[in-house]
């Protein structure tokens, strides 16, 4: 049996991943902490665990891994914390809000010998991974560009506070997509342009993006992400795909398979039903089996600080007007 | 007389015939060797694709005309932007897909109308790549309009019979978008083309190439040579 703590509930996720692991064999929930006296005491109470509020008495129950769904601004504190105190970690995305934090995050937990894996659910999306499969397989032939969106809604609460999140929908949806992209192509960013834009929100943030990427070899890409799907809207939003090789073209909304739904009378009379499988669970049934196994994470801390390197990259581009150049070299030399 | 030049997407030859355009109106699939045929007082009516390469040996008589003022979906997708709600401040995608390099030529022409909807262009930065072997490219321009809207235009090239195009506004309190997925017309058992384009509409709505309009589109083609490290389909 696995047993694993969750640190927070500020995330939403929080709550699908701990449903996760009640339908998860071999795996359970023994502790919960929230500093969010209130929410933290719900939670645990709904999950039939114990509540902390106190970091280090959490981190002495009996788990031996954590899940992190804190602000992003709090995933450092919580992974030094959780690595001195040797536990497996999954860390909501993005791994951090700097370079340099994600960086200390990694050395911390390779030096205490802990998994730090990073929570992109999408990867476990089933059309995703067939995808996957076909590029591996040759069937598209040579990459030669890609498309990808990523909107949703307004999350509102913390994500909004640019303190806590370090940034608004460029932040929160970039990493998702350019994880895809990195995954398929093997390859990292290498020239990132952007526009970013206030459109939809009241809040002061940056609620849209548009990315032009080139990664290494050549393989161009462009990415819409944004909180541009109101309340109201037939569904939370999407993320999508679309791979261009010399072979074929193939393009995957990881939330297709949708019902389009009709109801008279309803606030929100039309609405569009995700059919497909539960990518949070998946993303958890793959934690828990790399904690068991004490297999290397099938996304690493690594992925994700390069994914959310090139969202950072992305606001310097906004500000400046100008492309910025990532430097892999110096991942490579260090 | 008048002569209208296509290509790929050929217009509805219908709507021509009904609005009383077939008497003195031909319909000509480029590419055209030669309109010698044709008179100095003939009026010829090009599409903006080929305002760059080719215009110069064409008669006098010219006049431009824009596809997306001339395909139904585009038109309405542009008249809900402009009337129901502020054309300000939002995201526009706009994608094309064709099996040959010519359909990144409609981009001067899609910038010039969009311009007129979105503001003038501000910026554009592109990127481009195309493998000549198995004829497939993609190009991206990201451009950036005076009224605050950010937009991403791509033209891909790869084996597909039927012309693709998406258009997508998200705006405040407004998402509206269009695919030729969803057009009125599928043939299920091929993908073989279809009619898009309105004839009599380019017939009626087609602009005179003056001088305004030759710097509109020359300052829109500079840009675009400009606008990155690559060649684009549109670079001299």
């Amino acid at each position: 049996m696995v047993k694993i703590g969750i640190m927070s509930f500020a995330h939403m996720h929080a709550f699908s991943y701990a449903a996760a692991i009640k339908r998860l064999e071999g795996a359970e929930i023994t502790a919960v902490f929230d500093d969010d006296e209130r929410r933290g005491r719900k939670a645990a109470e709904e999950l039939g665990t114990r509540h902390f509020t106190n970091i280090d008495e959490f981190l002495e129950a009996d788990m031996e891994a954590v899940i992190i769904c804190s602000e992003n601004s709090r995933h450092k504190e919580m992974v030094l914390k959780a690595a001195a105190a040797k536990k497996h970690i999954l860390c909501e995305k993005p791994i951090s809000t700097n370079v340099a934090d994600a960086e200390d995050m990694i050395s911390a937990c390779e030096a205490e010998g802990v998994i730090l894996q990073i929570a992109f659910p999408v990867r476990f999306g089933q059309a995703i991974r067939r995808l996957k499969e076909m590029i591996d397989a040759g069937e598209l032939g040579e990459i030669l560009a890609m498309r990808t969106t990523n909107r949703g809604q307004d999350p509102g609460g913390w994500f909004v506070d640019k303190s806590l999140s370090g940034g608004g929908a460029v932040l929160d949806h970039t990493v998702h997509m350019v994880d895809i992209m990195r995954w398929y192509l093997g390859k990292e960013v290498r020239e990132v342009h952007a526009s970013i834009g206030h459109y939809f929100l009241k809040d002061d943030i940056d609620d849209a993006g548009l990315l032009t990427l080139e990664f290494e070899g050549g393989v161009i890409a462009s990415h819409d992400t944004s909180w541009s799907r109101f309340s109201g809207f037939p569904s939370w939003g999407d993320a999508t795909i679309e791979v261009i090789g010399t072979k074929k073209t193939v393009s995957v909304d990881a939330f297709g398979d949708q019902l389009h739904k009709y109801i008279t009378g309803a606030a929100n009379p039309v609405s569009f039903v995700y059919a497909g499988k539960d990518i949070d669970y998946h993303l958890i049934e793959d934690f828990v089996t790399t904690v068991r196994t004490g297999s290397k994470p099938s996304i690493t801390g690594y992925d994700g600080l390069k994914a959310m390197e090139t969202a950072l990259a992305a606001y310097q581009s906004a500000e400046t007007g100008k492309p910025v150049i990532l430097d892999h070299q110096r991942d490579q030399d260090a | 007389m008048k002569v209208v030049i296509y290509e790929g997407q050929k217009p509805d030859l219908e709507t021509a015939k009904v609005n009383g355009h077939e008497e003195n109106t031909v319909f000509i699939q480029s590419p055209v060797n030669s309109l010698d045929e044709w008179g100095e007082t003939d009026e010829i009516i090009l599409p903006s694709s080929l305002y760059q390469s080719d215009f110069k040996k064409y008669s006098k008589n010219l006049s431009i005309y824009f596809e997306l003022e001339h395909q139904p979906a585009a038109v309405k997708l542009i008249e809900e932007v402009s009337t129901l709600h502020s054309p300000g401040k939002g995201v526009l995608r706009f994608r094309r897909a064709a099996n040959n390099q010519a359909v990144a030529l409609k981009a001067p022409g899609d910038l010039y109308v969009l311009a007129k909807l979105f503001g003038s262009i501000e910026t554009i930065f592109s990127k481009h790549v195309y493998d000549e072997t198995s004829n497939v490219g993609h190009t991206i321009l990201s451009v950036t309009f005076t009224n605050k809207v950010i937009g991403h235009l791509e033209y891909s090239v790869f084996s597909v019979e039927k012309e693709i195009f998406e258009i997508e506004w998200s705006g405040q309190g407004m998402i509206v978008d269009y695919s030729t997925s969803r057009q009125a017309l599928q043939v299920i058992t091929s993908d073989e083309n279809e009619p898009l384009l309105d004839g009599a509409s380019i017939i009626e709505g087609s602009v005179p190439l003056d001088d305004q309009l030759k710097e509109e589109l020359d300052s829109i083609l500079e840009m675009l040579s400009a606008s990155g490290k690559e060649d684009g389909p549109w670079s001299k």
